[in-house]
């Protein structure tokens, strides 16, 4: 016969429901787009520089930028997303792929954070696509991009 | 060290036979001296891309090992430079398409950063094809094309990638910016 510790239980419904944990999210916008990023998938954001276009055959990747002795690959996230970047001065995000940081052009309004529970992203499973949720953010809905994931086909 | 548009390329020296200037009398007859019967093509055309002929500073290249040669225009020479190939680093692997057989590997070179051409594909005679025909490979996370992993003289071994999991929404607590120094600035 199979028992529960005594007061196990009890103490169990005493604690309450479980607290949805806190995410960071950075908010910004490329090409007039809203959306959000995890901000532990982010680098850095710096203002945009001047990069080296490479002669390439995968999407989205045609540009290296030098940051210091860094060299990194320049992901074209607004080519991704057919739209163009917007704002006078552009800022460079540092996404946190899997294999390595890429440079990401983005608008140059300036990227805010935001604390929402987890319970908030609603996960979305969209072929193709680098958008792993869907939070909402006061009024907006906001597409929850997958930095660590982004431009590799899933 | 030669240049088209913006981009710098590294060529091997010991490959390079003659830079010619176009205006520079008969370049025909020039080219024919190391057997070259077609006229020269722009580096950029060997990568797909378009190459401008109208650059002031525009040479040509002959390029060649043993009595195989090659011409290519590009748009400016910026000379002989020693490179140490410590510093020469590997494509990054973000790229997964036919650049990894044109590209050897990168180096900041002044301002900028340069590239090494692969001195093998440089000088193989189905390169232009190639370059034009190969299919693109789109971007998969754990698994790559052979030639992302293809060996150079300066490519270094990547290690395996983890398996993604698209539908994983494991996200971290987090109860301040403390993993995110570059937000507190």
């Amino acid at each position: 016969m199979l028992t529960t510790l005594p007061g196990l239980r009890s103490r169990k419904y005493a604690a309450g429901p479980v607290k949805a944990k806190p995410i960071l999210l950075l908010l910004f916008s490329v090409g007039g787009r809203r959306m959000a990023a995890r901000a532990s998938d982010v680098g850095g954001i710096w203002p945009w520089i001047e990069v080296v276009s490479i002669p390439s055959g995968t999407p989205h990747l045609s540009a290296v930028v030098r940051h210091g002795e860094d060299i990194l690959p320049v992901f074209d996230l607004a080519g991704r997303l057919n739209v163009q970047i917007k704002g006078e001065s552009l800022l460079c995000l540092i996404a946190k792929r899997k294999d390595g940081p890429m440079a990401v052009c983005i608008d140059g309004d300036i990227p805010t954070l935001q604390v929402v529970s987890g319970e908030s992203i609603r996960p979305v499973a969209w072929k193709d696509s680098d958008v792993i949720g869907t939070c909402r953010i006061e009024a907006e809905e906001l597409p929850v991009y997958s930095l660590a994931h982004l431009g590799l086909v899933r | 060290m030669v240049a088209c548009g913006q981009t710098h390329f590294a060529i091997q020296a010991d490959t390079v036979r003659s830079v010619i200037r176009p205006e520079e009398g008969d370049v025909d007859a020039m080219l024919s001296t190391f057997g070259i019967t077609t006229a020269p093509v722009h580096l950029s055309e060997q990568f797909g891309l378009t190459g401008s002929y109208l650059s002031p500073e525009s040479r040509i290249l002959v390029c060649g090992m043993q009595a195989t040669h090659f011409a290519f225009q590009v748009d400016r020479v910026m000379g002989l430079h020693d490179i140490d190939t410590a510093n020469v680093k590997p494509l990054l692997p973000h790229f997964i398409g036919p650049e990894r057989r044109w590209i050897a590997g990168m180096f900041l070179f002044q301002q900028t950063v340069a590239l090494v051409l692969h001195t093998g594909w440089l000088l193989s005679k189905d390169r232009g094809s190639r370059a034009l025909s190969l299919p693109v490979f789109e971007p998969i996370s754990d698994e790559r094309p052979a030639e992302a992993h293809s060996p150079t003289f300066i490519d270094v071994p990547t290690g395996r990638l983890g398996s993604p999991n698209s539908n994983s929404m494991d996200f971290e607590e987090v109860t301040d910016a403390d993993d995110t120094p570059w937000a507190q600035i």
